[in-house]
């Protein structure tokens, strides 16, 4: 008995068949992947990722993948039941089986079902990108018995918060891949996972232990060593244990919490910072976006609503530990702070932002960079007033409006130029354009950017909308 | 040479094993900014939630970062200078106020911005006054003001005497205080008595308890008991909870007096005794 497992065991590390190539081919498994995988690389680097102008709450997508019986079902359950208060779909890759034909039929236990051509991965793309473009999809039902698509019916999908792709291969293919916010891989020992396809192959499905081991042989280990162990790298975290590891599901939930609650651009860059909105954020808005406010109103708002972003600015300054003692003689085991500090506005709209700057650091320095624009083709940096140890301190720099983000990544330039650490320099915005964030925090990722709000686009003429004007004007009152 | 002695041993030995108790594994480190920020998240979530705000809904702490920490840091530090005390209490005070004002109701407006576009706002609530507590619930109305031009401010004196209990002794509020939401001012919530006392002078006045904001800079969980089951409406918001009271009623570790330290008489040998006016 042990020796036949071997023998097949054996037997199965060679060539195997995959799902497409059951006509006696015996093409290299090794080659056919690649060139699949460098096709698709291909695609996805000429289709953009995502569209920055829509404006629509984009859903976010999680990837499970891992090896066959590794408790992605478990782990793909206990999110979804924890988060219960949202619209989550899942989406099973199995539904992407392509209908086997009748000469496949014939032979089906030859079929290889794990491997990456036994799936339709055209329709599962374009599934997911009509679910993340907020419509709904006709997923197919897959019979596993007849080893066909019904004909007759669909499963209604319908667009949600959350869409997790669950199936062994949904790493396997770079278009799919790139649509995930979050690649999750459930990494369970190889022997664990045997054991449980054993007991549920002959106590569920009721098949005899020689055809599952023939199968497990055959089909199941080397396509999870050419195809699934490889595409683990592409996790972004494992999940040792699978459903039984509480602690890194709640951690993955709660994350999934956040990133609701989230401005779409702060999923994409966690660099990204909106300051958390109440009613009165919003009032202070609606007052300063107004175009018939009194010049002393909008200066009154924008300097609250500066100040609010000031203070959270400062709070991604590092600290270091420090305890005192209180007048009732305990201890208070605090923090202290960043002394090493220093803003740089951008003249002369990021002037308006330096009084509230003065209010919380006192003393601070502030250094100056004035950016002409100089006709249409391009821009000019005419003026620069830096603190002589900038590059030892960290950097606020301020500008209340980021537009195509062009003045900030000159001004940013600058700055590393000087000797500034990317990541020590914070950027502290009142309204910023989605255009500007793309073009700041790509070319910048350590940086990081403080906002109060994130508004729509940038119209023709490169304005924000709906925006609030020219700001240093309105500031400054230079507009009439 | 030392990594195929040691290190590589070591790591197939001791450290390799160790794995399969990790919760949680991230493929290749700190390049991988979505498990970091996974990680960071989840330790926010669960540190930024007081135990309190779990049993009391109206219970809210201001979000925590290490700028607001080292604020608190400073002022309660016992050796920190009165300018000092006063400068970071106001910045601190003025972050109590904003995240209090958040509270407020608010209506739906839309407006045109210099571009032309729409947009969609909302618009404040008018009917607002604040009611501070006198002496220490004075300290916040300057952040009150500087946020809410021209507000009505009214003022609470409660006088404690002796240990048996606390007499109030002079209230001078809006006479339309009725109508308005209430944004009640006082930076140390200890036991509870004195606000529980204002608050129902308020509630005799004619305002609503949901109309109630509480506003303080450090709160001990007794207080916070005290107020929340006696008015389970109202709102509580605080930047700090500390860890309880003493055994005088002061909150510990607290910032000692914070009207002493904060108007500067507490360099006096005698107690300042409040003359009650008019």
């Amino acid at each position: 008995m042990e020796k036949e497992i071997d023998a097949v065991m054996e037997a199965a590390s060679g060539v195997h068949f995959s799902g497409l190539r059951l006509d006696g081919l015996l093409s290299s498994p090794s080659a056919s992947p690649r060139a699949t995988t460098a096709a698709a690389a291909a695609a996805a680097s000429s289709s953009p990722q995502f569209d920055s102008s829509s404006s629509i709450q984009q859903p976010f997508v999680i990837g499970v993948s891992g090896g066959t019986a590794s408790g992605k079902t478990t782990v793909c359950d206990m999110i979804i039941q924890q988060l219960h208060d949202h619209r989550v779909v899942l989406v099973n890759q199995d539904s992407f089986y392509r209908g086997l034909t009748p000469e496949e039929s014939e032979r089906v236990q030859e079929y290889n079902f794990d491997h990456p051509d036994a799936f339709d991965t055209e329709q599962l793309l374009d599934c997911i990108e009509k679910l993340k473009a907020g419509q709904s999809y006709q997923v197919p039902v897959y019979n596993f018995k007849t080893h066909r698509r019904r004909s007759d019916t669909f499963r209604q999908v319908n667009a949600s918060d959350v869409i997790i792709l669950e199936g062994i291969l949904v790493f396997h293919d770079p278009r799919v891949r790139n649509l995930m916010n979050m690649k999750i891989f459930v990494d369970t020992d190889a022997d664990v996972r045997l054991a449980r396809r054993i007991r549920r192959d002959t106590v569920e499905r009721g098949r005899d232990i020689d055809s599952v081991l023939e199968m497990y042989a055959k089909f199941v280990k080397p396509a999870f060593d050419d195809f699934v162990l490889p595409s683990k790298k592409y996790a972004d975290v494992i999940i040792p244990r699978g459903g039984e590891n509480h602690i890194a599901v709640d951690l993955i939930v709660q994350h999934i919490r956040t990133k609701l609650g989230q401005h779409d651009l702060c999923k994409i860059y966690s660099n990204v910072y909106v300051i958390q909105s109440t009613f009165q954020i919003r009032g202070m808005h609606t007052l300063i976006r107004d175009k018939d406010i009194s010049k002393h109103d909008f200066v009154f708002y924008s300097d609250r609503l500066i100040r609010l972003v000031v203070e959270h600015g400062l709070g991604h300054l590092p600290f270091t530990e420090k305890q005192v003692v209180t007048p009732t003689g305990s201890m208070y085991t605090g923090v202290d702070f960043c002394k090493k500090l220093c803003g740089v506005s951008i003249v002369r709209s990021g002037e308006s932002m330096e009084n509230a700057l003065r209010a919380c650091c006192k003393g601070i320095k502030i250094g100056k960079i004035l950016i002409h624009r100089d006709g249409d083709n391009g821009k000019q940096l005419i003026y620069e007033k830096l603190p002589k140890d900038i590059c030892e301190r960290h950097v606020l720099l301020l500008d209340p409006v980021l537009a195509t983000g062009n003045s900030a990544n000159q001004a940013i330039e600058l700055l590393i130029e000087k000797g500034v650490p990317e990541s020590h320099i914070i950027f502290l915005n009142l309204i910023s354009a989605p255009e500007g964030i793309h073009c700041v925090c790509k070319r910048f990722p350590s940086l990081k950017i403080v906002t109060s709000e994130i508004d729509v686009a940038l119209n023709e003429e490169f304005r924000v909308i709906p925006g609030m004007g020219e700001f240093g004007d309105r500031y400054f009152g230079t507009d009439d | 040479m030392m990594y195929s002695k040691f290190v590589k041993p070591a790591f197939d030995d001791f450290i390799l094993p160790t794995k399969k108790y990790a919760d949680i594994i991230i493929p290749r480190g700190g390049d991988n900014h979505v498990a970091v920020d996974l990680i960071v998240q989840h330790i926010r979530t669960k540190l930024g939630q007081h135990d309190l705000c779990k049993i009391y809904p109206n219970l809210y702490v201001i979000q925590s970062t290490f700028q607001i920490r080292g604020m608190h840091t400073l002022i309660r530090d016992s050796q920190t200078t009165k300018h000092d005390f006063v400068f970071y209490a106001d910045r601190l005070i003025r972050l109590v106020v904003e995240h209090g004002l958040g509270h407020l109701p608010f209506t739906e407006k839309q407006v045109i911005t210099p571009t032309g576009s729409v947009y969609t706002g909302v618009d404040f609530c008018k009917r607002l006054c604040g009611v501070s507590v006198i002496r220490s619930g004075e300290s916040m109305e300057n952040a009150l003001r500087a946020c809410c031009k021209g507000i009505k401010i009214g003022k609470i004196l409660i006088h404690r005497e002796g240990d048996n209990g606390q007499q109030l002794i002079y209230e001078k509020l809006p006479t339309d205080i009725a109508d308005r939401h209430v944004l009640l001012l006082d930076p140390i919530l200890g036991t509870g008595n004195s606000a529980v006392q204002a608050i129902s002078l308020l509630i005799r006045k004619g305002v609503p308890e949901s109309n109630i904001i509480f506003l303080n800079l450090i709160s001990a969980p007794q207080g916070v008991h005290v107020v929340c089951k006696a008015f389970p409406r109202i709102k509580i918001v605080t930047s700090e909870i500390d860890i309880g009271l003493n055994e005088d009623f002061r909150v510990v570790p607290g910032m000692g007096e914070f009207g002493d330290r904060y108007f500067g008489t507490d360099d006096d040998e005698q107690q300042v005794v409040l003359a009650p006016p008019q």
